[in-house]
Order: C-alpha cells, then sequence, then structure tokens
C-alpha cells in the first residue's frame, strides 16, 4: 500500500490513539477537566466521580479541581457549592465505528467519512442539611455565606456527538480545516425541551465557536509556511522554511476512514539554510549525551501514528539539502621530489536521489564542483653546475687532480607555484545511506527518538577526467617559475642556465620524474594527498545527519506555575523506506 | 621560492688573469721533491695577506697504506690536495676548509687551519677560489731554508713546466688570451648556449714561444687546461661578447597529450570514512 500515490506528505491518526493521548492529559493535569468550589479542592472526595491522577501530580500537590466561586442562590445572601466534571471524555471513534455505540436518536452506524465522540459529565450541587437551611446559618461580615454541606446531589449525562471534517479550500498557505458537527445527543435528559435546548446551545457554541477556533490553530499548522527549528548534528546546522497545502487530488481530505483521521499535503516550496561549522555543542546545544539504542515494537496492529513522504517529496527536500553541503579542506604532503600544499573547496550538483526497495536512500553521481581545486607545489632543483673533469689521471686512482664543478647558486634552488585545477577535474561521488531509528538513552537530557541516516560504504568517488588543459597549464607553471629564479640574470646567462637544466620536457621527465602523462600524475598527486578521502570522511559525516528528532516522553503542556508538565510517552518509532516513499510510524505509550 | 643565493662571481667575473685567481681558474702545481715549502699568498693589490706551509714526503712508496708501531693503521699522504685560497686570507669571507683531500679522508692535520699541508712526492697541490668568492689571489711557493723562505719554486704569476691552469669559462663571445710574460696571443671564442651541452671533453692549450692552438673554440662550460714550456701569466680578456635578445615571452612546451582516448583517466575510488560518523554515541543536539 502507497500512502502518498496522491500526495507529497501523508499522515494518519489512530482513534485508538489519540483516546491514549487524551487519558495521559487527564491524568496529569486533572484539573482542566474538574471545576468546583473551594470546598471540593479541600474534599475532593465529594466529587461526583473520582478522580484518576498521575502520582506525580499528587507528589508535587497539584490540584484535581479547578476552583470557581459558588452558586448564588437567588434573591439571598448565600452561596452554594456545587461541581461540573467531564468524568469520562470517553472516546473518540473515526468511521468505520467499532468504539462507540451510537444511540439511536443519531442514526448508527457511523457514515463514511465521519467521526463520533463519547463524553460523561457529572455534576452536583451541595445541598445544605437541616441544620445549615438558609436563614440559620450565619452571615459572614461581606454579608455572602457559603452554605455547607456533607456531600453533592450527584448527576451524570452520556453525551454523544457526530462529525466531519472538511478542507476550505484557499490560496496557497491559508488553506483551513473546518470541523462540523453534525448531530449531539444527550441521553437521559427530560423533558425532551430541556434536551433540544441544551444540544442546540452546545451545536451553536461547537459551531460557530470552538470548532472555528480549533480550525484557525491547526490550519497554519498543516498548510501554512513552516519554520523548521534549527537542528545541529556535528558542525552542521539545518533551518528553513517549508510551504505545504492541502492536496486536492484526493476526494475526501482530512479522510475519516479505516478508524484514522489522514491528511493528504502537498510540498509546494522548500528553501533549506545550512551551514557548517561551529562543531558540535555549538549554539543550542544543551551538553549532554546520548547514547543510541535501538527498541522493538511491544504492540501490534495498526500504528497510531503513521507518517509518509513521497519519494518526489523526499527528494526535493534531500535534494536542497544536498545543496547545502560545503567541502573545504587543506593540508600538504609530499608526492615524489616533490612537496604539495592543497586548499579545496567543493560542493555537489545535479545527479539523482532515489528511495530503494532495499530501504536505502541512494544518491549517485553527484557532480562534485570543484570550486577550489588549488595544489601548490614546491620542488628543489638540481644545482646548476659546470662538468668537473679529470686534470690529471693516476693510473693508479683514477684521477689525481680533479677539476670540482662549480655550481650558479649556493644549495640546489627551490621553486614553487600553484595550480588550480578547480575547472579541470571533473568527477561524481555516488553514496547510499540507510535511514534509522535508534531511541537515544539520555545522559544530562531526556531520552529521544532519533532518525538518522547511515552511510552504506564504500562511497564511491568516479574520477571521470582531467581536462588535457591541467598538463598545458603545469608547464607553463614550472616554465615561469623557473624564468622567475633566473630572471634576475643576464640573457646569456639565462640561456646557459636552460641550455644545462635541458628543455622543460626534460625537466619534468628527467630532473622532476614526472611520466609522460602529466595529467595521470596530477590525478595520483590528488589521491596521494588524501583529497578524495577527505571529502568521502566529509560526506559521510554530512548525511548521516539526525533528520528527525522527538523527545520521550514528549511534551504536551508546559509547566503552569505549580503544574506538573504534560508529557505523551512515545512508546515506538520505526521507518521503512520503498521506492515509492518513506514511512514513519509510531505507538504511544499507555 | 628558493632561498639558495647566486654565485654572482661566476657571471660576473669575465676576464682572467691567473695571476688573480678566480672560481674560473685552477692552478695545480706539482711537487717533484720533498720537503717542507712555505706558501704566500697575494690579495688583488700584490699585498701578501696569508701564508701556509706545505709538506711534501713520503712518494710512491707511501700511497700504500702503513701501519705504525702500534699496529694501527695509518693513511698514506694524498696524490693530491685542494687549497680553497678564501681560507688562507683571514678577511675572507669564505667558510670552507683551508684544505681537502680528494678522497675526503679524515687526514691528520692536513685540514687544520695552521698546520701544514701534507702531500706526497709527485702530488699536487690544487688552488682554488669558490664559486661565492671573488678571489683576485696569486700564489707562490718557496723552498722553506734553515733560516727563512728559500728558492722559490712556484709563482702563479708565472705558471711553469710543473703547473697546469684549468679554466672553465661561462659568457659567450669572443676573447683574447695572451702569455703577457711573452706577449704571445690566442683567440679563444666561447659559442652561445643553444642546446643541451651534453659531456665535453676539456680543449688543452700549450704556453711556448706561443700558444698553441692560437684559434680556441670551446662551448661554455667546457674546460681549458693549459700547460707550460715557459713561464707564463695567462690573460683572458672578453673582446667582443655575444648576446641574444631576450625573448617576448618565454613559451612552455605545447601540453603533452594523454597518452589514451576519451575519458582517459577514469577510475573509480572506493572510500571507507576514516572519522567514522555518530553510530552510538554523540553529543546531543536539541
Amino acid at each position: 500500500m502507497t500512502f502518498t500515490s496522491n500526495c507529497d506528505f501523508y499522515v494518519a491518526i489512530q482513534d485508538a490513539g489519540i483516546n491514549r493521548a487524551v487519558r495521559h492529559v487527564m491524568k496529569q493535569r486533572p484539573s482542566l477537566f474538574n471545576y468546583g468550589t473551594a470546598l471540593l479542592v479541600e474534599e475532593p472526595r465529594l466529587l461526583c466521580s473520582p478522580v484518576d491522577v498521575d502520582p506525580r501530580v499528587t507528589a508535587a500537590d497539584n490540584p484535581m479541581v479547578t476552583v470557581l466561586p459558588p452558586l448564588p442562590v437567588l434573591m439571598s445572601p448565600y452561596r452554594m457549592n456545587y461541581a461540573v466534571q467531564l468524568a469520562d471524555f470517553g472516546q473518540v471513534d473515526f468511521a468505520p465505528s467499532n468504539v462507540i455505540t451510537l444511540p439511536s436518536a443519531l442514526n448508527p452506524p457511523l457514515p463514511d467519512q465521519r467521526l463520533a465522540v463519547h463524553l460523561q459529565v457529572c455534576g452536583g450541587l451541595g445541598c445544605p442539611g437541616s441544620e445549615e437551611t438558609p436563614g440559620v446559618a450565619p452571615i459572614d461580615e461581606q454579608g455572602v455565606t457559603v452554605l455547607p454541606t456533607q456531600q453533592l446531589d450527584c448527576f451524570c449525562l452520556d453525551l454523544f456527538a457526530t462529525a466531519g471534517c472538511g478542507i476550505h479550500t484557499g490560496s496557497t498557505g491559508n488553506q483551513t480545516i473546518r470541523p462540523t458537527v453534525d448531530g449531539i445527543f444527550i441521553g437521559g435528559l427530560q423533558p425532551a425541551g430541556l434536551e433540544e435546548s441544551i444540544v442546540c446551545y452546545a451545536k451553536t457554541a461547537l459551531d460557530s465557536g470552538f470548532l472555528p477556533l480549533v480550525g484557525q490553530i491547526v490550519s497554519p499548522i498543516a498548510f501554512g509556511l513552516l519554520t523548521i527549528p534549527q537542528t545541529t548534528t556535528g558542525n552542521i546546522q539545518v533551518s528553513g522554511d517549508i510551504q505545504v497545502s492541502a492536496s486536492t487530488t484526493v476526494p475526501n481530505n482530512p479522510a475519516i476512514q479505516d478508524d484514522q483521521l489522514e491528511a493528504f499535503i502537498d510540498l509546494d516550496k522548500i528553501d533549506l539554510n545550512i551551514t557548517t561549522g561551529g562543531g558540535i555543542g555549538g549554539p543550542g546545544s544543551s551538553g549532554g549525551t546520548v547514547t543510541r539504542t535501538t527498541r522493538p515494537r511491544t504492540r501490534t496492529g495498526t500504528f497510531d501514528l503513521t507518517a509518509a513522504v513521497s519519494a518526489d517529496a523526499f527528494t526535493k527536500i534531500f535534494g536542497a539539502f544536498m545543496k547545502g553541503f560545503r567541502f573545504n579542506e587543506s593540508g600538504s604532503g609530499s608526492y615524489g621530489p616533490f612537496s604539495v600544499s592543497y586548499d579545496v573547496a567543493a560542493h555537489l550538483e545535479a545527479g539523482s536521489i532515489k528511495l530503494l526497495n532495499t530501504g536505502g536512500i541512494e544518491l549517485r553521481d553527484l557532480v562534485i564542483k570543484w570550486d577550489t581545486l588549488s595544489l601548490t607545489f614546491g620542488v628543489t632543483l638540481p644545482n646548476v653546475c659546470t662538468p668537473g673533469f679529470c686534470l690529471v689521471p693516476n693510473p693508479f686512482d683514477g684521477c689525481a687532480v680533479y677539476i670540482s664543478p662549480k655550481c650558479v647558486w649556493s644549495t640546489p634552488p627551490t621553486i614553487s607555484f600553484t595550480i588550480d585545477l578547480g575547472g579541470l577535474l571533473d568527477s561524481k561521488v555516488t553514496v547510499t545511506g540507510n535511514p534509522k531509528v535508534f531511541y537515544g538513552v539520555g545522559s544530562g537530557v531526556t531520552n529521544r527518538w532519533q532518525i538518522a541516516v547511515e552511510p552504506v560504504l564504500p562511497i564511491l568517488i568516479d574520477i571521470i577526467d582531467l581536462a588535457d588543459a591541467a598538463s598545458s597549464l603545469f608547464q607553463t607553471l614550472i616554465t615561469n617559475a623557473i624564468d622567475s629564479l633566473i630572471s634576475g640574470l643576464p640573457q646569456w646567462a639565462q640561456d646557459l642556465i636552460n641550455a644545462i637544466l635541458g628543455s622543460i620536457d626534460d625537466i619534468i621527465t628527467t630532473v622532476l620524474g614526472i611520466p609522460d602523462d602529466i595529467v595521470e600524475w596530477l590525478m595520483d598527486v590528488i589521491s596521494n594527498l588524501g583529497i578524495y578521502q577527505d571529502l568521502a570522511d566529509a560526506l559521510a559525516q554530512y548525511i548521516s545527519i539526525t533528520i528527525f528528532e522527538v523527545d520521550d516522553p514528549f511534551l504536551v503542556l508546559p509547566p503552569q506555575g505549580a503544574l506538573i508538565p504534560v508529557m505523551l510517552p512515545i512508546d515506538y518509532l520505526g521507518i521503512s523506506v520503498n521506492s515509492n516513499e518513506m514511512v514513519v510510524q509510531g505507538d504511544m505509550g499507555d | 621560492m628558493s632561498s639558495a643565493m647566486i654565485n654572482r662571481n661566476l657571471v660576473a667575473q669575465v676576464n682572467q688573469d691567473s695571476g688573480l685567481l678566480t672560481s674560473a681558474m685552477t692552478v695545480v702545481h706539482r711537487f717533484d721533491e720533498r720537503g717542507e715549502y712555505k706558501g704566500v699568498l697575494y690579495d688583488r693589490r700584490g699585498v701578501a695577506v696569508g701564508e701556509f706551509s706545505v709538506s711534501v714526503g713520503g712518494g710512491e712508496q707511501e700511497k700504500s697504506e702503513k701501519h705504525d708501531e702500534g699496529g694501527h693503521m695509518r693513511r698514506a699522504l694524498p696524490m693530491s690536495v685542494e687549497v680553497d685560497l678564501t681560507s688562507l686570507h683571514p678577511t675572507a669571507a669564505s667558510q670552507a676548509s683551508p684544505t681537502s683531500g680528494r678522497e675526503e679522508c679524515e687526514c691528520e692535520d692536513r685540514g687544520a687551519a695552521g698546520g701544514a699541508i701534507k702531500v706526497a712526492s709527485g702530488g699536487y697541490a690544487v688552488f682554488k677560489v669558490p664559486a661565492g668568492a671573488a678571489g683576485g689571489y696569486a700564489v707562490e711557493l718557496y723552498k722553506s731554508a734553515e733560516s727563512g723562505r728559500g728558492e722559490r719554486v712556484f709563482d702563479s704569476r708565472a705558471l711553469d713546466r710543473s703547473d697546469l691552469l684549468a679554466v672553465v669559462l661561462l659568457r659567450p663571445g669572443t676573447y683574447s688570451v695572451t702569455n703577457s710574460n711573452n706577449e704571445t696571443k690566442a683567440e679563444l671564442t666561447v659559442t652561445y648556449p643553444e642546446k643541451p651541452l651534453g659531456l665535453m671533453e676539456p680543449v688543452k692549450v700549450t704556453c711556448g714561444s706561443a700558444i698553441r692552438p692560437d684559434v680556441i673554440r670551446v662551448r661554455p662550460t667546457q674546460g681549458l687546461v693549459f700547460s707550460f714550456e715557459t713561464p707564463s701569466r695567462v690573460k683572458i680578456v672578453l673582446v667582443t661578447p655575444e648576446d641574444r635578445a631576450r625573448p617576448v615571452a618565454r613559451k612552455a612546451p605545447p601540453g603533452r597529450v594523454s597518452l589514451q582516448g576519451a575519458a582517459k583517466h577514469s577510475r573509480r575510488l572506493q572510500l571507507w570514512p576514516r572519522r567514522s560518523p555518530p553510530a552510538k554515541a554523540q553529543l546531543t543536539q536539541p
């Protein structure tokens, strides 16, 4: 099954995952779901429905109830205690319905492309006993008295709703998600007029108040210009913008089917800013360490979350990422009689990026554009000397008197010259990487799920050719260097030195030991200096960047005053790649 | 670029005089008799600027190795000894050793400043000026007598049968060669360096009642060896220099075309990164 046949990105959330997430929020931030007077904060046992809280809430002494003012008693100075609880958020059930049994008033079964919600709302009023009846209880200094109570008179209502979801087509970046309520049913409420009034009120409030607000909040996130927060791996920083819009080539978007809410999104524009340098622990680093481990999936069946990116979109994104690759290196070495220092800068262009059915990403034949490939050669020439000769032969010992050579320089002279082969070297690189998911166990930082690309070795660099012009250039530079060396001498002396040294061809071949094929020799120099190896090292480090990272547990609501943060555990994250798309799937923890 | 210094005297000292020795001239004197000799070095002005001693001993029988009383092997006297004239001149800049044997031997006191220069009977003293020095020296040798100098046996200003003069000229052009002691002359041409010089045998010249041959042609750096039948002072003076115009721009040879055909340098490198990408541990990034 291909998720992205009609879009660039696909995101699906399973109803079971949403239900798990809501339960986590209810347990970690109960005051969002329970309201009442101050008495209920002091006496939570009086609540109509017991509250299940996370132990961290108790440990932090967080309140279970948000305090509301007591209920006024009409035409009296008295107030009454009360509580309102969203006792059970119940469930969200995406079509086909298999979680919620809809009441007949909502015309079950749940239609296609619809969702159902079940809530249980409980309320209770603190009715005073005979000893606390109005007129008997004292009135405080402000003239107001909250009537004490020993218990609340409670009731609970089951609320069922069905809804759909659509996308209002607007200009790119201005599309909006429009949730709409189809119907609401509140069971057990009599008389009928009361139920109808409350349902009407609730539907109107949802359709014209709450749900448009939700759409306004969610829509820019889904279809607006997304800013990629700066991420850093090694010395590589990535940031940028992604512009997406809703796909219009699918019949329903978002779609509610297969127990999931699915969104189909197209990639309109991507701008990545990639910088290198600064090293590990650069700006924003929190300084801890993460040890990568692997963690298998424990749950079975449909994933809570599925996200996919099409091969085309991935190619655009990774292509933009690869355009940011910059290779800068300098160093020195020796080759034969030469000392060689180099200064190299390169980037990558063209080539193809493919997702493979084997689970990898192939970057094939990326052209290495050598912005600079500057080699500075230094070599010591032989001194230019008059030939020595034997003046007085010795029949017993070869030569009795030898006339020693006289040399032009005090020591053998050195020449140096720089050749830039940047525009002359034609080369390509092919590298494959496997995206993998790691569970990072943090030390000094939170644990996290990470998706990173592991290069598959070896990296292949194809040297296509070095232009023959390099040979001419090399010879010209040697010629010029020698000319410069002897330029201070009279012409006859320069001619004499040239006659002794021989032609440039002779110098190159005989004196410097460079074989006939200078181009081949230059390529050997580049290889032996380790420039290609340096490039492979840099490339391997570049593509192994952490492309996605999420903390476990994941922060949903930040701490608010003394209230603890609300965190969602991520039980599993996995990745798979085929030639059509890259798919990331995950499970919410219990 | 190079920090090597050009020995400019090699280029600048065009005219030569055996009475004013430069690096282009080497004078050789053969010692036919054993004994002790005193040498005197004169500068360009004719002022004595240094003295030295030469001890001539042994002879052919000392060419072989000997053993001293302790049974240790003792090196024989050399058949030739090079004398760097700048080292005998206290104010000369040369740092060179005053003498050096042909064999670079660890000679006893032969190379030590102030010690006698030792050479075998029948051997040679080779007086020379190193390439970096200006020179301009004359040398005389006297047989040592019980009181002071004895008979003069050598004078670089009057080279004789026991002497040889080696000259190497670089500057192309026509020279006059004159034995100033008898005013005999010859014409010498140093050809222009146009092609690789290769190996060249030295040209022999004899100074007697005439200079033979009287027309001499050598290539630059080719040796000239003068021998003498009569006391001679050889002066070589450039009469007509030969110069060529400087090329507008020296041309590099045409590029050497690759030996193979199209896509001739194709090669594939399989590279394993040296620095493994972060796999197990890394610093975290938020």
